[in-house]
């Protein structure tokens, strides 16, 4: 029973780091943009272009592994 | 042999098939962007920017990761082709393990029995179906270049092997882990292509065929509609629809409780999601929670559209159509940029307005639709308001299953059916159909299908007449049939043309036997057929259906039916069990003759590679990045020039040098079809790296939607300075070519203004009097007085500044867009020279002479009539050899053409007329230029057929 509660237990903790993984990398996406005042470079920075979407992308495959890891759906409470 | 080794074996070889592909592609792909949306997709991959609708955020995701891995800007382009390289090469890879599981299921269905010689048969399967598509024409094409097609491809190859998958572990208790991530890689695809969804209905049998305690007729009528309804659910209900609502919670949140902007929106995300999962949780029957999970699989995949809207919002210099709020991202997902083509029910080309009396006035009757809303454009408020409401006209003539539809192309359509009968005020029910099968179907669909598996006649797109872009098998007396003259006297221009690859059928004819065997092989290949024919036509002649193509298709569509050749390409594998079975019956010797059909099987995709290599290698060529560079080096360095454009190809290559690059990003890029748009005048008005913002005075409430579309004029010039505008010609004039003598006025000649060699003059004629050309582009000045040539300028851009491409090395690949392009740098070049020898400039117009040959060599950049100017400047400059060689060239190819043209059947030479027209002149302009410089013994020599020529010409 503790065997089948900690494997389903991995699915669904994958999903959930998933998830923290994809909002995390959003939140990092945003910012401040260009107005007609001025050009903001800032919208081209390392955080916003190249952490982020990593982030966000790697949650996105990690959703992968974790439908992977389900077992089916019968046998849970 | 152990089913265990069988499938480590049929693994290994997947493997296999897939490095041959990844390396096939990887020494193929473009080692820089290539022409029409590449440039953008690389851009918005690269530095998380806004491309044309719908988007595709997935595909800037992974794009994003593989730029990562560029050493510098200049080779991010390269990574974003791999990745296209690579995902195709996975395409194969799940191509090759479809035609087993199918080819394994009928050769050896129990595991049973599965000798050596079946093994290698099965395989040989694969290997020939896999080799095929990988070398075939359309799949290439998108595999080396930074498009979403490959990635699509990819992932339709991926879930369609995923249900396989299931059905092969059906049985075991963990099995509806596939369903759950076809579901995920579903809602993934909305965020690369839709084209991934038209595999879904094939998919459905496959469920049907393992879980149904009987098939009957009846069970598979009605999965057909479940699985048509499956695909229509999701693309006209789920993907708008999840939007929609959540329009809906943002007028509730920001109008009526009057919350920030996007509170609603996050509200009704957490409650989406939230209520999804809680059920998920609360139901118990497994069905349901199935179907739950799916559901939320889906929106997560769909949830990667937050990247453009969080982008959008970030106002990156490219952003098209600024979906930055829930409304516009609507609009943006729905396309409605591209405007609406009538499907089951609408009016026809040739319908009338219904109009109704208003007043004194008889106006057109307008349907009023749903209203637009738009954040407040007053900045201190935050608002949603009604902009305008969608407006529908009602027409008084409606058909059913409206095929030529398009009020703008009524001359293309009457053209393409040599006239349309008509009943009343829309064509007869036979001339639609007629259209519907000799252009939509058989021109936009049948033809692209044979390029891939009979053979091509050449790369340059064609609209019908003999000479371009036609299919043809290779055999000499079927396509004399076909195209109705003599392919023996084709000219070398067509004959020595790289496109032209002729696999004589055999591609096709492997793929109906492979067709025929599977049907005839019991019960079990009735329903592989049924699979693989779905898929074909879902992804082929559905789409045609839907699509409704107008004619005059500024480029060939081939690459939208890819998913159908895929399926066509299953069929070619099975060609070989067919083969294989039938001598298996018949000999005893098993493996000699399995061997045999082996080799001859993989024949076909080796030979296919040898004619289709030549037109898919596009390593060493440079000329989308160079030529897009070449457009803002024509502009002079100081004063933040603005250069106008038009289209794709004299745009977007400028954006990826301004975007990737950062060259020359003093300067900016202004599209004359976008200016039209509010959002894009948005855009101009933004500064962008060190280019300022646009000198417009305007405010957003002066040109929105909506708003000053076209203004009806009636004076007769206006003044720009000292510059006097005429108007005499124009009854009204467009937002664009408003925003333009706006930014005229403003910018007061402080700032230069540039308009593109490549906008037609239909476009701002009013300015036609008023241009200098400096290079690829015009300065439109105030003291200029008719079309000027500013020579030093000229002169400076194509000796120093401009660069080429590649194009000088041999064996580069020339493909129709590239040599147009060539071409528009020969013009400025003749135009340069001729300039020079006014000005009795001949040392100068000699070294233009020599950069010509240098840069545009003749081997790869045939010559054109405008290399006269060449070769008069030589004449002048006592080369007679350089100038002899390229009157002689042009005299033998005009003569091959004419020649060839006379032997054109006479009912279809109508569409050649034009190319019969352009080498008449080419001919005529040479012999004269000849006779101008007493060049007797070349006219001697071409002086028969010459006269032959001019004589059939008059009569």
């Amino acid at each position: 029973m503790k065997i089948l509660l900690k494997k389903k237990l991995t699915s669904r903790k994958i999903m959930m780091i998933a998830c923290i993984l994809i909002l995390a990398g959003y939140v990092l996406m945003s910012g401040p943009g260009s107005t007609e005042k001025a050009f903001n470079p800032d919208i081209f920075s390392v955080r916003r272009i190249v952490i982020a979407p990593l982030l966000c992308l790697s949650g996105y495959i990690l959703i992968i592994v974790g439908i992977l890891k389900y077992k089916s759906i019968s046998d849970n409470t | 042999m152990q089913q265990k080794t069988f499938q480590r074996i049929n693994t290994w070889m997947a493997w296999l098939m897939f490095a041959i592909a990844a390396v096939v592609y990887g020494l193929t792909v473009e080692p820089t962007a290539s022409l029409w949306d590449c440039p953008e997709f690389i851009a918005c991959g690269y530095k998380l920017e806004i491309g044309h609708p719908p988007g595709a955020p997935v595909f800037m995701l992974v794009a994003n990761l593989f730029a990562q891995f560029a050493k510098d800007p200049s080779q991010v382009a390269l990574m974003v082709n791999l990745l296209s390289a690579f995902l195709s090469a996975g395409c194969i890879f799940f191509l090759y393990l479809t035609i087993t599981h199918f080819a394994r299921k009928l050769v050896c269905p129990s595991f049973q029995n599965l000798s050596l010689s079946k093994v290698i048969s099965i395989e040989a399967c694969g290997v020939v179906g896999a080799l095929s598509y990988t070398f075939s024409d359309t799949f290439w094409f998108s595999a080396v270049e930074a498009e979403v097609y490959a990635f699509s491809s990819f992932l339709t190859a991926l879930m369609f092997w995923l249900i396989l998958k299931w059905e092969d572990e059906a049985d075991e208790t963990d099995s509806d882990k596939w369903i759950i991530l076809i579901a995920y890689i579903t809602g993934l695809s909305i965020g690369v292509h839709l084209l991934c969804l038209l595999c879904l209905p094939a998919m459905s049998y496959v469920v049907y065929f393992r879980k149904a305690k009987r098939i009957t007729r009846l069970g598979m009528l009605k999965t057909l509609v479940a699985g048509a309804l499956l695909v229509a659910i999701i693309l006209y209900g789920l993907i708008p629809g999840v939007v929609k609502i959540g329009g809906w919670a943002e007028l509730l949140f920001t109008n009526v409780l009057h919350c920030p902007y996007n509170t609603g929106l996050i509200c009704y995300i957490t409650v989406l999601t939230c209520g999804l999962i809680y059920l998920y949780y609360k139901v118990k029957r497994r069905l349901a929670k199935l179907s739950l999970a799916c559901v939320l699989m889906i929106l997560a995949g769909y949830s990667s559209y937050g990247v453009i809207f969080i982008r959008a919002n970030a106002n990156t210099p490219m952003c098209e159509n600024a979906p930055g709020n829930i409304f516009s991202l609507g609009s943006y997902l729905n396309r409605e940029q591209y405007g609406e083509t009538p499907l089951l029910y609408g009016p026809a080309y040739c319908s009338e307005l219904d109009y109704e009396q208003k007043g004194d006035y008889l106006v057109p009757k307008q349907k009023e639709g749903k209203a637009i809303y738009r954040p407040s454009a007053d900045s201190t408020k935050e608002e949603y308001e009604v902009i305008r409401h969608n407006i529908k006209y009602i027409y008084k003539d409606n058909m059913l299953f409206p095929r030529m539809h398009s009020s703008r192309h009524d001359k293309a359509y009457e053209q393409w059916m040599g006239g349309v009968k008509k009943k009343g005020n829309l064509p007869t029910t036979l001339e639609n159909l007629r259209f519907f099968l000799s252009y939509q179907v058989n021109f936009m669909y049948w033809r692209y299908f044979l390029w891939n598996f009979v053979g091509r006649q050449n790369n340059i797109q064609g609209n019908g007449e003999v000479e371009h872009g036609n299919w043809m098998t290779g055999i000499s007396w079927i396509d004399n049939l076909l195209l109705g003259c003599d392919t023996s006297k084709l000219p070398s221009d067509l004959k020595e043309n790289k496109g032209r690859n002729v696999f004589y059928g055999l591609p096709l004819l492997l793929g109906l036997v492979g067709l025929f065997w599977q049907y005839n092989r019991g019960s079990e290949g009735k329903r592989q057929f049924l699979m693989v024919l779905l898929l074909f036509v879902m992804t082929g002649l559905a789409i045609v259906v839907y699509l409704n193509q107008t004619p005059m298709q500024p480029r060939e569509r081939d690459y939208a039916y890819a998913g159908s050749f895929y399926a066509f390409a299953i069929w070619i594998g099975l060609g070989v069990a067919a083969l294989s079975e039938e001598i298996r019956v018949k000999s005893e010797k098993h493996k000699v003759v399995l061997s045999v059909v082996g080799l001859v099987g993989l024949a076909i995709p080796i030979q296919m590679a040898s004619q289709t290599w030549d037109d898919h290698d596009r390593s060493g060529r440079y000329t989308c990045r160079d030529f897009g560079a070449n457009y803002m080096e024509s502009t002079q360095h100081e004063g933040n020039p603005i250069i106008l454009s038009n289209g794709d190809n004299d745009t977007f290559p400028l954006w990826y040098n301004h975007e990737v690059e950062g060259f020359r990003t003093d300067t900016r890029t202004c599209n004359m079809e976008y200016l039209q748009t509010d959002w894009y005048i948005d855009q101009m008005k933004r500064p962008a790296y060190q280019s300022p913002a646009l000198p417009i005075s305007w405010q957003h409430k002066d040109y929105q939607e909506g708003k000053m579309e076209y203004v009806p004029v009636n004076i007769d010039s206006i003044n720009i300075g000292n510059m006097v505008v005429s108007l005499k010609d124009k009854k009204g004039l467009y937002k664009s070519e408003l925003i333009v003598l706006e930014m005229l006025m403003q910018a007061d000649w402080k700032r230069p203004v540039y308009l593109s060699i490549s906008v037609g003059p239909s476009v701002l004629p009013f300015l036609r009097d008023h241009l200098v050309l400096e290079g690829l582009a015009y300065r439109i000045s105030p003291t200029a007085t008719g079309k000027q040539v500013d020579v030093e300028k000229l002169y400076e851009n194509i000796m120093h500044r401009f660069r080429y491409g590649g194009l000088n090395h041999k064996g580069v690949y020339v493909d129709e867009d590239t040599k147009r392009l060539a071409n528009t740098h020969q013009l400025i070049m003749s135009v340069l020279i001729d300039s020079l020898l006014q000005q009795a400039d001949f040392k100068r117009a000699l070294e233009v002479c020599r950069k010509w040959q240098k840069e545009l060599p003749n081997v790869n950049v045939p010559y054109t009539e405008y290399a006269l100017s060449m070769a008069r400047c030589y004449y002048l400059t006592n080369h007679t050899e350089e100038a002899d060689e390229i009157v002689n060239n042009l005299l033998r190819r005009s003569i091959e053409w004419l020649t060839w043209i006379e032997t054109i059947n006479r009912h279809r030479i109508g569409g050649t007329l034009h190319s019969r027209y352009e080498w008449m002149q080419t001919m005529l302009l040479t012999f004269s230029l000849a006779d101008q410089f007493d060049r007797k013994e070349i006219m001697n020599k071409y002086r028969y057929q010459y006269e032959n020529l001019i004589k059939k010409e008059t009569d």
